[in-house]
């Protein structure tokens, strides 16, 4: 295809439709929108789960465990951005500080999961076949767990508790990662310039470090921030059913559990966390997305 | 069928068509101002290279032009009526009812996962609608009709299980299922081996025997000249030459023609250029007949095939390359001779044989003791953007070969810029990644990477089957002033007889894994002892004026 | 990448081309991976000089065995793994067990038999097999019954609820897809956001949110229970609304991906509508990748259950799950532990069986050199 700006004087005397005017002047509007807003709104709501991770006091001046009980389950208002649950404590606020415990679960459980997903991945796919089989099948065997039966195992023997979920987490994210990985470095050490490098001379050990690490290992970042949404709404769903942080903890998903019972009465304390919550697991998602399809871009 | 009113009018008549593809940024204008007239029992052909509006000529023929695109036409008369802006209804009834379609490559042009009966049904439920017993009555008699050895079998078969030929037949036979009286068939042959393209090429000529008329799009003149009466040679989107095929390609009356004709390698084209207007003589090489740089000793190798099946890729080939000269290496898909490339290139390791660099052991050997000399046999692929790592720009993959010598960083630059003069690419792109490239610049890259590393032999697999023909013709032209410069060897690794008559010295045909015919390239390719190389030789279509002045009768 | 009942954003390494299949949810043992270094050749050299030894249906009934031979070692692993998990727990192995009837002298005793404690760890191993391989799934030493008989009190119902849930997810899937690949730009946008939204929501909130508005605002639903197709509509629906974006995202990837297809062209070029032609030929092309999902849409699937049955007050597997927890009973947890694995590699194997029946090309059987022979 001749790519051509089309030049006035090719235009047809006789563009009956319009089309052609409509399309060009379509094409031009979207050159202007390079970033798209969904990213920009994506990084806006990270920036701001960070902020609360990291310094809820200058998001909220409220305490997120005090009792009120003579404020106990007001609407929202302007004293209550998003009212009060049934102890009257201001849910704002204790979404706010639950941000820390939602992300530094999330994020040590993923780091867990990418690691030694990383580690068995790549062992899989540089390995002879017969260590490839054996890795590939213990990924297998741990993968037949469903995630959430695999944490309640995990913490049913090991107890409940902060570290605990994290592990439980953390172990049900591997074979995602390690299967991902594997394939990854399969797909390099076969590809044509791999070939050719060893053509060049370059001795197995620098193959695989100057080629197949780097290629393979470009988009785990990429799919641990994407990941890295899932964890954070794994971790609310087993502090939902009680096996995280307990209460009074402001964790996100022990908030909502706490105002399961509230439902008919106070609706805000269920909305306004899940709301938060699902505003940061698409926003990972989202720039998770964006970062893979710019890496895809980069690949032939 | 519809009414016959007109039946005198021309079947495709249309004045000054344009497409135009919308895309994010910019309109791409893919067909400028083409008048194209296909009369009743007709043949017409459109060549052109990629990029040049063909196929988006011919899919507009039916609607289909793709997704956003803006067809617009003084004419555009199908049968006599005007069909632009005519309703989605109406284009359904022309499609296949009308105008049967036949794309490259059935192995993905007919569903893979429906049998040829499910796919030609198709076709008759819509445009010939009879009980279940006459249309299957009916698939069998078109499959017999395109030349399907068994019927039956075939049409409970799936794509996948036929071979290329019979498969194109299926693609053909629902293509002519609705009984159209016109045919658009754009590249129908390209990707088959020649024989196979030969029995295609026939079966497409008979149909129009039987007054259907044809629209046969490629890139390859000598397909079209072989079944068309008048070619319209297309460039960027518009028509730059048009007339009946003899003249056409006898006394080409536009330049661009003339070069098209002039790149297509062959016996004629030997030891001339092929990119340039007026043909020079190719640079002299040195040839050292009496020093042989590789020698491979009754090579095999067997791979497994998947279900425990065990299959005989390559078995028993010897060969020897002298210093400076050319061996070709031809043979179909399949033939083992992308194995034989590997073997040489130390890439794989023999069942059995021996390989000798230089008059050492190359193959057996441990990698090991294969890296020190890993350079001396370097290797060109057929698509070159996939042998380049995706991290790195021109310069860091031109410098990948001098890694181990511990270069400066002004003699690795000297270096660099020594190669690039060789291929002819400027320095301008050394900071960019090879995905910007064009095709020709991709492989003039992976030229200079393999000329940085010095070697003594290059081995070239199917290096231009993916590029144009004029850019076909340049890089040929490259290899062999590269090895005039460079005195280096070359197995050139093809499908395509004429590349190779044009740049070989001697040849090997190969078949099966085995080498059937060997020797000088004229030797061979002008009075074939084998069978395989007759067939080969006679399936190849051929260019009426080259056909005439130097080919031989077989 | 999959974390507990969460979705992982449409990748497209786990979408990748639907011959991969068989090894994406769980690989066939025989390995379909040559050995790096002779990568592409073989596959290209296949198609001209093999002469295979085999025909069709006895290669593809050799894979269809050597699948169920691999789901067999996969359940001897899972339960190796949970019997695994007992002995490495901190503590005293039987304290583990009974749980809060630790200082219970008979129920010790009764324990130390039904396990063999007092034998090597070796023979307690081959106890817990043989006692497996009978259905004996132990006792609960809090609820003082067979896990057994625990277990099929509460299956029906999860049943009842993971099989709404998933039919919910299949049609929905089917529909969005459909409706909106190739089509209409805004639609699909649309269509895209809202399943990005849901995908991201946690199934328990969007239960919640269910029950606020359904149940107690508009009174439509049952708040709690389990009985008649009311009780089990709305967690059905929690569960099965999120897969069922997810599936639509793969489904439309596959769809789209089909439609560019030559063979796609051709379809239309016989005069189908665009319609016509995704359902009889984009659809299927389209399934392939999403029945690899099959493993993820299991794990999902349960993991939903057991949430929401939390959320709707229903009895089932999660709910007897939790109480265990709560009150120590580990028999009882690793037995649904294991029944859910069980479940998970029964579907999956059934998945993969089904696909190389669908898909021809995968019996890698009569090849046209076999038709020729």
């Amino acid at each position: 295809m001749s790519a051509l700006a089309l030049p006035v004087s090719l235009r047809p005397q006789a563009s009956a439709s319009g089309a052609r005017e409509r399309a060009l002047a379509r094409a031009t509007a979207a050159q202007h929108r390079r970033r798209p807003a969904g990213v920009i709104l994506a990084a806006a709501i990270m920036g701001l789960v960070l902020l609360a991770a990291f310094a809820p006091q200058l998001l909220t001046a409220a305490d997120p465990i005090a009792a009120d009980l003579l404020a106990a389950n007001q609407p929202p208002s302007a004293a209550h951005l998003a009212g009060t649950d049934y102890l009257g404590r201001d849910v704002f606020c204790r979404i706010v500080y639950g941000a820390r415990y939602s992300l530094v679960i999330g994020l040590t459980a993923t780091a867990i999961s990418v690691l030694a997903g990383l580690l068995l991945g790549l062992a899989a796919g540089i390995s002879p076949r017969w260590a490839d089989s054996l890795i590939s099948r213990a990924v297998d065997v741990l993968a037949s767990f469903p995630s959430i039966l695999l944490a309640l195992v995990v913490i049913a023997v090991a107890g409940p508790g902060l570290v605990n979920l994290i592990a439980a987490l953390g172990l049900s994210g591997i074979p995602g990662y390690a299967r991902v990985v594997r394939a990854q470095t399969l797909q390099v050490v076969r590809s044509g310039y791999v070939e050719q490098a060893r053509a060049l001379g370059l001795s197995r050990p620098r193959l695989i470090a100057a080629h197949v690490l780097p290629n393979a290992l470009g988009v785990v970042p990429v799919l641990a921030t994407i990941g890295l949404g899932g964890a954070i709404s794994g971790a609310a769903a087993l502090s939902f059913i009680g096996l995280g942080p307990q209460p009074p903890t402001p964790e996100w998903g022990a908030i909502l559990a706490e105002s399961r019972n509230y439902l008919r009465v106070a609706w805000w304390t269920g909305i306004l966390p899940g709301a938060a919550l699902t505003a940061t697991v698409i926003a990972s998602t989202v720039l998770g997305r964006a970062w893979q399809a710019r890496y895809e871009r980069r690949q032939p | 069928m519809t009414a016959t009113v007109v039946d005198a009018a021309p079947i495709v008549d249309i004045v000054n068509l344009q497409v135009v593809f919308p895309r994010s940024d910019r309109l791409i204008q893919a067909v400028r101002g083409l008048d194209l007239r296909i009369g009743r029992g007709e043949a017409v052909g459109i060549v052109g290279e990629s990029g040049s509006g063909k196929s988006v000529t011919v899919r507009s023929l039916l609607g289909l032009a793709g997704t956003g695109a803006i067809v617009e036409a003084d004419r555009f008369d199908l049968f006599g009526r005007p069909a632009l802006g005519q309703s989605e209804r109406a284009w359904r009834r022309l499609r296949g009812g009308r105008i049967g379609l036949v794309l490259q490559d059935a192995l993905v042009s007919l569903d893979p996962l429906r049998t040829v009966r499910a796919e030609i049904d198709e076709v008759l439920r819509r445009h010939r609608p009879g009980s279940a017993a006459q249309r299957a009555a009916r698939v069998k008699q078109l499959l017999d009709d395109v030349g399907m050895d068994e019927p039956a079998l075939r049409s409970r078969q799936r794509p996948h299980q036929l071979s290329g030929g019979l498969r194109q037949r299926a693609l053909i036979a629902s293509a002519v299922a609705g009984d159209p009286d016109l045919i658009v068939a754009d590249e129908p042959t390209t990707a088959l081996d020649v024989t196979v393209q030969a029995q295609v090429l026939a079966l497409l000529a008979a149909r129009r025997a039987a007054d259907t008329a044809l629209l046969l799009v490629s890139h390859d003149l000598a397909v079209v000249a072989k079944v068309c009466d008048r070619v319209i040679v297309m460039k960027d989107g518009v028509a730059v030459e048009e007339g009946p095929t003899d003249q056409v390609l006898a006394a080409p009356a536009v330049a661009y023609t003339r070069q098209l004709l002039a790149s297509v390698p062959s016996a004629a084209s030997r030891g001339r250029t092929l990119s340039l207007t007026q043909p020079q003589p190719l640079p002299a090489r040195r040839r050292q007949a009496d020093r042989t740089v590789l020698r491979a000793e009754r090579l095999s190798r067997d791979f497994n095939a998947p279900g425990g099946a065990v299959c005989h890729a390559v078995r028993s080939v010897s060969l020897t390359v002298a210093a400076g000269e050319t061996l070709g290496l031809v043979g179909e898909s399949g033939s083992g001779k992308s194995t034989v490339a590997k073997l040489l290139a130390g890439l794989l390791e023999p069942g059995q044989g021996q390989v000798w660099l230089d008059g050492q052991l190359w193959a057996p050997l441990s990698d090991r003791g294969r890296l020190a000399r890993r350079r001396q046999i370097q290797l060109i692929a057929q698509d070159p953007l996939s042998s380049f790592d995706p991290r790195y720009s021109a310069e860091q993959i031109l410098a990948e070969p001098l890694r181990r010598d511990r270069l400066g960083r002004s003699e690795i630059a000297r270096q660099i810029n020594r190669v690039l003069d060789l291929v002819h690419l400027s320095q301008a792109l050394l900071n960019s990644s090879p995905r910007t490239f064009s095709g020709g610049e991709r492989q003039r890259l992976a030229i200079a990477r393999a000329l940085i590393a010095q070697p003594a032999v290059l081995i070239a697999d199917e290096p231009v089957s993916a590029l144009d023909v004029s850019v076909q013709a340049q890089i040929l032209d490259l290899l062999a002033q590269v090895q005039a410069e460079t005195a280096a060897s070359l197995v050139f690794i093809s499908h395509d007889l004429g590349v190779v008559h044009h740049l070989a010295d001697r040849v090997l045909v190969m078949k099966d894994g085995l080498v059937v015919e060997s020797g000088p390239a004229d030797d061979v390719f002008r009075c074939p002892s084998h069978p395989y190389t007759q067939e080969l030789l006679a399936a190849l279509p051929q260019l009426p004026a080259s056909a005439a002045a130097c080919q031989p009768a077989l | 990448m999959t974390a507990v009942i969460s979705y992982p954003a449409l990748s497209s390494e786990e979408v990748v081309a639907p011959l991969a299949g068989l090894s994406q949810s769980a690989p066939s043992p025989a390995g379909d991976d040559p050995a790096p270094s002779e990568s592409n050749q073989p596959a290209k050299a296949a198609s001209a000089a093999s002469r295979p030894s085999t025909r069709g249906w006895p290669r593809l009934l050799r894979r269809g065995f050597a699948r169920l031979a691999q789901a067999a070692f996969m359940i001897w692993a899972a339960a190796s793994l949970t019997f695994a998990a007992v002995q490495l727990a901190p503590g005293e192995t039987i304290d583990t067990l009974l749980g809060v009837n630790a200082n219970d002298p008979v129920m010790r005793a009764q324990v130390i038999q039904d396990w063999g404690l007092d034998h090597p760890v070796a023979v307690q191993y081959l106890l817990y097999f043989w006692r497996l391989a009978h259905g004996d799934l132990g006792v609960s030493y809090v609820e003082h019954r067979p896990v057994a008989a625990l277990l099929a009190d509460v299956f029906p119902a999860t049943a009842e609820l993971t099989l709404w849930a998933f039919a919910i997810a299949v049609v929905l899937a089917v529909v969005l897809a459909v409706a909106t690949s190739g089509g209409s730009r805004l639609g699909r946008a649309l269509s895209q956001a809202v399943e990005l939204a849901v995908v991201s929501a946690p199934p328990f909130w969007i239960g919640m949110l269910l029950l606020a508005v359904f149940s107690f605002r508009l009174g439509w639903f049952p708040v709690a229970g389990t009985s008649g197709w009311r009780a089990v509509a709305l967690p059905a629906l929690a569960i099965g609304w999120p897969i069922g974006c997810y599936l639509a995202q793969v489904l439309r990837e596959g769809l789209d991906r089909a439609l560019e297809q030559p063979f796609a062209l051709t379809a239309r070029a016989r005069g189908l509508r665009l319609r016509d032609v995704k359902l009889r030929h984009g659809l299927r092309h389209a399934a392939l990748p999403a029945l690899t999902m099959s493993g993820l849409t299991v794990g999902n699937l349960l993991g939903g259950a057991v949430i929401c049955e939390t959320v709707f007050g229903r009895a089932g597997l999660g709910q007897l799950a939790l109480h265990a927890i709560n009150a120590k009973d580990i028999p009882v947890i690793l037995a649904a532990g294991l029944l859910s694995a069980a479940v998970f590699v029964a579907v999956t194997t059934a998945v993969d069986l089904a696909y190389l029946a669908v898909d021809p090309r995968l019996r890698g059987a009569g090849t046209w050199q076999e038709a020729k022979a």
